[in-house]
């Protein structure tokens, strides 16, 4: 009995979240074309492995948009006649993998860190923004390429320094947000309750930062993929011939002049995704806030 | 004729709708009234009724959109000032009207200091040159009775306190001599012997100046006090005007009726046969005190008993919640103990802490704050029972949410809302509902009914009441306002500076104060009945 009404309530669940993406367009379009850059991000390296190192000497910058060719040379092919569409395809999924777990660790351990230092304050809490601080007087940049030449410049390496240099930002953005809701009545209601610190940390402050943090994490999804490509380029990122966008971007700027498509197909790949996080983040934000939520809930015909 | 001439403001047929998402909302449902000179006209409403909307409208800062006058003229000297071009009516305020509002520190610029504030009226309405202007500005600190205004004119708004402040709006308001001022609850932020002078002060100025004063109040003791006409609004109309004492004494409309019967402090009820104090007291608050800064609460001693109420009074300042904190062990003290049971909070392991935890609830003053907004209904109330996770068994839960929602009054299918689809009584209802979910011994209740409209506040009091014999709770009852814990409580502590100054049965204090301090929050906060018959 219990089981039956769970399963529609979570079914109901569902209905109620796609009502919700429905009454956002904007959210829904992004949302579509983020799960379609991750499906092609898991399976599509498997269907073109072969064709993504082949080089065609013959068809070097070849022009994107001509059928003369086979279609896996649609966007064109790069500087040594490799089909974009198959580089396009495997840089989704380093870029995406590298992306995605940097921002996700930078912002639940920035995140972590930076509730409790705001929480319980005094020692603890200054030893952890002191190391942020340590951390942000480093120019990150020149941190990662340290860390990279003593280590082996490996995608996992490569993670944990570009999660490790974008800590600080969430860290104080968690720590000045607790500090103001630590002061709230309803935390001093959980206490007079006799909740933990666990649970006021993570039941009674935590919701309220989350909407801020993945607001930042989105902006800061482009800006790891920018970084990532820096490293590339001074050869301690990924390694060729492994490729990212980012990395893409950085060798069609050589090319720019004669042959533009290098750069700009790789770019535009940034640019939407990033865009994409944009518009699912402030959708997210609604949908997080009690407040705000009626805004994509269906109130009846009452505007049409 | 002379009636008309001595009709200084008068409102017919207004009708004031808001555009909203969810389609057009009247706030203002074609009211009329007028105002004579020297007289003060009460409009009297609880929060959402309409009464800031229609001062608004008169002063012309109603912000259109979202806002819309439907209907209705506002006659200044016979002369509709609806109709009026903006800049000719820019010339009517601060010249004709004047306001002063509720919040003095939104309201005053923080970088200025208050003597250019109101010298730049002169400046601006009457071409005077600065220190012509700053002169006078000087003569109307004076005549608010702020003292040495000629070297408190160059301070800044936060050097002032609350009641000081208003002061100054009030001298700003009265910079142009104005016929009409319009006071958009002018002390509710006030403490209450603070609130008394100020009501004297505006009345005392109306008789000087032969002005007429609109007062715009949700609370029936500050009308009762000054005004001399009442209009009661509701949703937006009126539902019953006329004089102070026949709307008072003999109201006849239903809501009015209920406002009315809802003022608190009309009865003392003899309690004291019914406690023995012989028996222990279940808390012993001994000789506690806490120092910050300042010292916020210095001594204090006192006891309760079980089903007991206890009233703490005291004006802001006082160490009433400081007192409350330290109870709740949220802080810890500079010196002194309290004793739960025969033993001592502070030495309390963290065994004995989480069940003392239990034992002891709290709600507070204000319900938007002490409700996780992202929480709905259910998590809140049953978060107790998850935090202290053997007093229920969890399939259990849902049933007792119920039950706990339909003894605070609310409808147990509320559970999946969230606190801000609830008006502030109901939130205040919700936060009793989790108080009460432990089965609690003590229920702190700081100013637990001080941020809630009149009629709300009584059926708040009345729950709380019921709720004492049903589950024989006891209670701290915190308050700033006399009236209202005279009702509800045994005994009653008075506090000031920290220290207690009067502690006694309610009856003995209300009826034979001695301390000084006691004598003058009773004077400043009169029965509305004693004042009507005066």
């Amino acid at each position: 009995m219990q089981k039956i009404q769970r399963s529609k309530a979570s079914s109901n669940n569902f209905k109620k979240i796609l009502s919700m993406f429905l009454n956002d367009k904007l959210a829904f379009i992004s949302i579509i074309f983020l799960i379609l850059i991750i499906i092609i991000a898991v399976f599509g390296p498997s269907l073109t492995s072969a064709s993504f190192t082949k080089m065609n000497l013959r068809l070097r910058n070849l022009a994107p948009f001509s059928f003369e060719h086979d279609i896996m040379y649609f966007f064109g092919a790069d500087a040594l006649g490799r089909s974009m569409i198959a580089r396009l395809i495997v840089a989704t999924q380093n870029t995406m993998f590298i992306a995605a777990t940097a921002v996700f660790f930078s912002m639940t351990l920035g995140g972590i860190l930076g509730l409790v230092s705001g929480y319980f304050g005094g020692k603890i809490g200054n030893i952890i923004m002191r190391l942020a601080d340590i951390i942000m007087s480093f120019p990150s940049l020149l941190l990662a390429v340290i860390v990279l030449y003593m280590f082996d410049p490996s995608l996992l390496n490569l993670v944990i320094v570009l999660a490790f240099t974008r800590m600080p930002i969430y860290m104080r953005t968690a720590r000045a947000e607790v500090l103001e809701i630590r002061e709230r009545l309803f935390v001093s209601a959980a206490i007079s309750m006799g909740a933990s610190h666990f649970r006021i940390i993570f039941k009674h402050i935590a919701p309220l930062t989350i909407p801020t943090l993945i607001t930042i994490a989105t902006l800061d999804f482009a800006f790891v993929m920018l970084g990532e490509s820096a490293l590339s380029f001074l050869g301690v990122g990924i390694q060729p011939p492994e490729v990212t966008w980012g990395l893409m971007v950085a060798q069609g700027r050589n090319y720019l002049q004669i042959a533009w498509w290098l750069a700009f197909f790789p770019g535009l790949m940034i640019m939407l995704v990033a865009l994409s996080l944009n518009l699912l983040s402030s959708w997210l934000r609604i949908v997080l806030d009690p407040i705000q939520r009626w805004r994509l809930e269906d109130i009846g015909e009452k505007n049409e | 004729m002379n009636k008309l001439k001595d009709t200084l403001l008068k409102v017919s047929n207004l009708a004031v709708s808001f555009d909203t998402v969810d389609g057009p909302i009247d706030a203002v449902q074609g009211i009329n009234f007028e105002l004579k000179k020297g007289q003060t006209l009460a409009i009297i409403g609880e929060s959402g009724s309409g009464k800031s909307v229609t001062a608004s409208v008169i002063m012309g800062i109603l912000s259109c959109p979202p806002g819309r006058i439907k209907s209705g003229e506002v006659f200044l000297n016979n002369q509709d000032i609806l109709k009026l071009s903006i800049e000719k009516r820019r010339k009517l305020m601060g010249n004709k009207i004047a306001i002063i509002f509720q919040d003095t520190l939104a309201h005053l610029n923080p970088v200025f200091n208050v003597g250019s504030q109101i010298a730049e009226c002169f400046q601006v309405h009457k071409n005077l040159n600065k220190k012509e202007s700053w002169n006078k500005a000087i003569a109307l600190l004076e005549r608010v009775n702020i003292p040495n205004a000629r070297t408190r004119a160059k301070d800044f708004p936060h050097q002032f306190s609350g009641g000081q402040r208003q002061r100054v709006m009030i001298a700003m308001a009265l910079a142009l001599e104005p016929d009409i001022i319009i006071a958009d609850e002018p002390t509710t932020a006030l403490d209450v012997t603070i609130q008394a002078k100020i009501l004297d002060l505006l009345a005392e100025l109306r008789d000087e100046r032969k002005m007429g004063l609109i007062l715009i109040t949700h609370d029936l003791g500050v009308a009762a006090e000054t005004a001399d006409n009442v209009v009661v609004l509701k949703n937006g109309k009126i539902v019953e005007s006329g004089t102070l004492k026949t709307v008072f004494t003999t109201p006849k409309h239903p809501y009015t009726k209920q406002l009315m019967s809802s003022i608190p402090g009309r009865t003392i009820k003899s309690k004291k046969n019914k406690l023995n104090n012989n028996s222990d007291p279940i808390l012993e608050v001994k000789n506690l005190t806490k120092h910050y800064d300042t010292i916020a609460c210095d001594d204090v001693n006192f006891k309760l008993y079980a089903n007991e109420i206890l009233g703490v009074v005291g004006e802001s300042g006082s160490g009433k919640t400081t007192v409350s904190n330290l109870i709740l062990r949220l802080i810890n003290p500079s010196s002194g103990n309290v004793f739960y049971h025969g033993k001592n909070i502070f030495d309390f392991d963290k065994k004995e802490l989480f069940s003392f935890r239990r034992r002891v609830q709290v709600v507070f003053q204000d319900p938007f704050a002490s409700l996780n907004p992202t929480m709905n209904v259910y998590n809140l109330i049953s978060e107790p029972w998850i935090i202290h996770s053997n007093f229920l068994d969890k399939s259990l839960y849902a049933k007792r949410v119920s039950e706990l929602l339909i003894s605070v009054g609310l409808d147990p299918d509320d559970a999946s809302r969230y606190p801000h689809q609830f008006s502030g009584g109901q939130r205040q209802r919700i936060a009793i509902a989790r108080a009460l979910a432990l089965n609690p011994e003590i229920i702190i209740c700081d100013e637990a009914v001080s941020a809630l409209d009149v009629s709300i506040q009584a059926q708040i009091i009345n729950l709380l009441s019921d709720l004492r014999d049903k589950f024989s709770l006891s209670y701290i009852f915190i308050a700033h306002d006399l009236p209202v814990v005279r009702d509800l409580v045994d005994r009653v502590i008075v506090m000031k500076s920290g220290k207690i100054v009067e502690q006694g049965f309610v009856e003995d204090i209300f009826n034979h104060p001695n301390h000084p301090y006691t004598q003058d929050l009773l004077k400043a906060s009169p029965s509305v009945f004693n004042l009507i018959n005066r």
